[in-house]
């Protein structure tokens, strides 16, 4: 590396080297990715809207972060704004991101896109639009490759080659030369998978990888990232409304709601003992395989609140069968009750704590009992979920 | 039974995978696009090789049209006296083998096969030389049009904000002029001539460019695959020059093609006025003009540059909608 004659290579590769350096000397010290409060508002003629509003986590590397919310909940807006991709006049980034020490927010746009393929990519949630449907797949591999890391073209071709082979596309020599439209969408979430990895990140935001795609697809690209992720020891955030998405596949999760997390544990924690009432009603409305047909979903009633004017004290009291005046009034804070757990609620879901009696909960449409999921109950509901009583 | 037989096996045969794919290919590029396309080839053809192919002068009358004036009976085209005895040259011209088709305004005949304009020149080889003057005004004024405005469109599409209002002020301003009115007002100022006409065309090509770059830029700018090309690390100029412009590329050369054709009008309309090519030199325009006088007696020395122009427009034009169906299934197909 030090031997570069040429002077503009040598000052990028002294660059690239401190870079390297940098990333080498913090390697085993604090986590990778440091979010504090960070909040991201949208300054509109109506008011500001604040699609995320004080998020608070540490991301270890290696590890997995699932962040779960309904639509309009900030998710994706908070994985874009953790990148800096969100930059507009209109959009107000507050709060700290700390990337392997380095400050991220109010960071100018040059050395952030030094980081973007290079340090952190995304894989998009529909790859019918993520790629472009008049370039060849090759081209939109390599691009990455020769632009971020000084390639040749035909070492960005083998490399982009193994790359298309390495996540499960046959014959990857020849789908190097076609178009996106001429392969299947789960192929061309593949693809996009192929593109966001090409330039080893450390750091993959999965932006609901798979809800654009067939069912019977979700999983395999689910495996294929999760497989990914290990062989590269590489950080993801997995972003999704689908709890089941996550279950096993996240080492922490964090539910979201109206822009903040409200519930964040080890997977483990967070099935074992539900504190926070909306994830409770996302669990809850997951469909159970044991249901008789026709059974009625068990949506969560109401909408989510509307962002330029939340609810003064807890975001979900409108919708929550457990709200009571306190939640109306005052927004609870993160409480930490287990070390890992936490959650925003003043009456959170637990046998031990006192909770209205089912009389005082209307609109919940589920199990006796199910309202204060104790830890074996839970577990059934989601691997296997008692018979519903129906009457 | 026999009949039933016939009956299933007919259908059988229309199901047969090659005759529904022969008949996908038909409907892909159809005489409606091949026709024309070789129409416009030909006189780009004529164009490129005008001074190479084995033409007559296009800018000399021929030279046994003043003899001929005196040899025949200009309404009858019956020989009159034979002023001329067999054998005579005069300044290298064998007087006595000179033909009535060689006289001003002559209908197509073997020796001029369109015939002769009103100086007596071989209407062919003007209209082969006029097509190079037709292709200059429309290929050459659109395709600076197209990169000048297509730049701007894209540009004020993808930055948005003040860029976009100051760019899209000035193509507003300039699409506000009449066009013709323009391009008469610059081709007056600067003078007459070919490249001041041609000039004048691009000025006015450009602000229609601009406009419909920036309107497919808008579309395309806010896609997913340029926030994924972003976050690759991409810089603006790369995101434009090649992940917008291979989208935007298709309905703006479908819209080229047309604005060929108005382009090669414009071109005509302004020769027909006068200010575009200098005499001698041939545009189908001035060929109109040319014919203009002798209209009643002679009706074919204006009609058949007229009828070139029309058909040479109108192929431009099919050729532009041939392209856009494509680009359109294509669409469709994503």
């Amino acid at each position: 590396m030090s031997t570069t004659t040429n002077g503009s290579g040598a000052d990028t590769s002294t660059e690239q080297g401190a870079l390297l350096d940098l990333i080498d000397d913090q390697k085993t010290a604090g986590p990778l990715l440091e979010v504090k409060d960070l909040k991201t508002y949208f300054d509109l003629e109506a008011g500001a809207v604040r699609a995320v509003d004080g998020v608070s986590f540490n991301l270890d590397r290696g590890k997995t972060l699932g962040v779960v919310g309904e639509s309009g909940s900030g998710k994706t807006v908070l994985s874009r704004s953790i990148m800096g991709l969100v930059i507009a006049a209109n959009v107000l980034r507050q709060g700290s991101v700390l990337y392997d020490g380095q400050e991220l927010v109010g960071q100018n746009p040059k050395r952030l896109r030094r980081l973007w393929g290079r340090e952190m990519a995304m894989v998009f949630q529909d790859p019918m639009t993520s790629l472009n449907p008049v370039v060849k797949i090759g081209r939109q591999l390599t691009e990455g490759l020769t632009k971020n890391l000084d390639m040749s073209k035909r070492e960005a071709k083998e490399l982009a080659i193994a790359g298309l082979r390495s996540v499960g596309i046959p014959s990857p020599e020849r789908r190097f030369d076609e178009y996106p439209h001429q392969l299947s969408g789960g192929m061309r979430q593949r693809v996009g998978i192929a593109i966001a990895l090409a330039c080893g990140p450390k750091l993959l935001f999965a932006d609901e990888p798979t809800t654009a795609l067939d069912v019977t697809v979700q999983a395999q690209i689910l495996d294929l990232l999760q497989q990914q992720q290990r062989e590269r020891f590489m950080a993801m955030i997995l972003v999704t409304h689908d709890l089941g998405v996550v279950a096993n596949r996240a080492d922490e999760i964090a539910v979201m709601y109206a822009g903040q997390v409200v519930e964040k544990a080890p997977a483990a924690d967070l099935f074992a003992a539900v504190r926070m009432p909306y994830t409770e009603a996302l669990l809850n409305s997951i469909p159970r395989l044991t249901d008789p047909s026709h059974t009625r979903l068990r949506a969560i009633g109401g909408r989510p609140p509307d962002l330029i004017h939340p609810p003064k004290g807890c975001r979900f009291s409108p919708r929550c069968p457990y709200a009571q005046d306190k939640c109306r009034e005052e927004m609870p804070p993160l409480i930490e009750e287990t070390p890992g757990h936490q959650f925003r609620c003043w009456f959170p879901v637990d046998v031990s704590v006192t909770v209205p009696t089912p009389a005082e909960r209307p609109a919940v449409d589920h199990d006796a009992g199910s309202g204060r999921l104790d830890e074996p109950a839970l577990k059934q509901t989601i691997l296997e979920p008692p018979a519903r009583k129906d009457d | 039974m026999a009949d039933t037989n016939t009956i299933v096996q007919s259908v059988s045969n229309e199901a047969t995978p090659e005759l529904v794919s022969s008949g996908r290919k038909k409907k892909g590029l159809g005489f409606a696009f091949w026709i024309p396309a070789v129409w416009i080839f030909l006189v780009l053809f004529g164009a490129i090789f005008a001074n190479v192919l084995p033409l007559k002068d296009p800018n000399l009358p021929d030279p046994c049209a003043q003899y001929v004036v005196k040899k025949f009976n200009i309404i009858t085209g019956t020989e009159t006296t034979p002023h001329y005895p067999p054998g005579t040259v005069i300044d290298g011209v064998h007087v006595d083998k000179c033909t009535y088709a060689s006289r001003s305004n002559a209908t197509p005949s073997s020796k001029h096969w369109l015939g002769t304009d009103s100086s007596a020149r071989d209407t062919f080889a003007r209209l082969v030389f006029g097509a190079r003057v037709a292709m200059i005004a429309g290929v050459v004024t659109i395709a600076i049009g197209l990169a000048i405005g297509g730049t701007i469109g894209l540009i004020a599409g993808f930055y948005r904000k003040r860029v976009e209002t100051i760019l899209m002020a000035i193509v507003d301003i300039m699409l506000a002029f009449p066009t013709l009115v323009l391009a008469l007002a610059i081709v007056a100022v600067l003078g007459r001539g070919l490249t001041n006409a041609c000039i004048a065309i691009t000025v006015v090509a450009i602000p229609a460019f601009a406009r419909i770059t920036r309107a497919n830029t808008l579309t395309y700018a806010e896609r997913e695959f340029v926030t994924a090309s972003r976050v690759m690390g991409a810089k603006n100029s790369r995101i434009m020059s090649r992940e917008i412009l291979p989208n935007v590329i298709y309905p703006v050369i479908s819209f080229a093609l047309v604005a060929i054709a108005v382009a090669i009008v414009a071109e005509g309309s302004l020769a027909f006025l006068s200010l575009s090519v200098k005499d001698p030199n041939a545009s189908w325009g001035q060929m109109i003009l040319d014919g203009r006088g002798v209209i009643e007696d002679a009706p074919h020395v204006a009609l058949i540059p007229a009828a070139v122009m029309f058909i040479t427009v109108l192929c431009f034009n099919l050729m532009g909608d041939q392209f856009r169906r494509i680009f359109n299934v294509r669409d469709a197909a994503l």
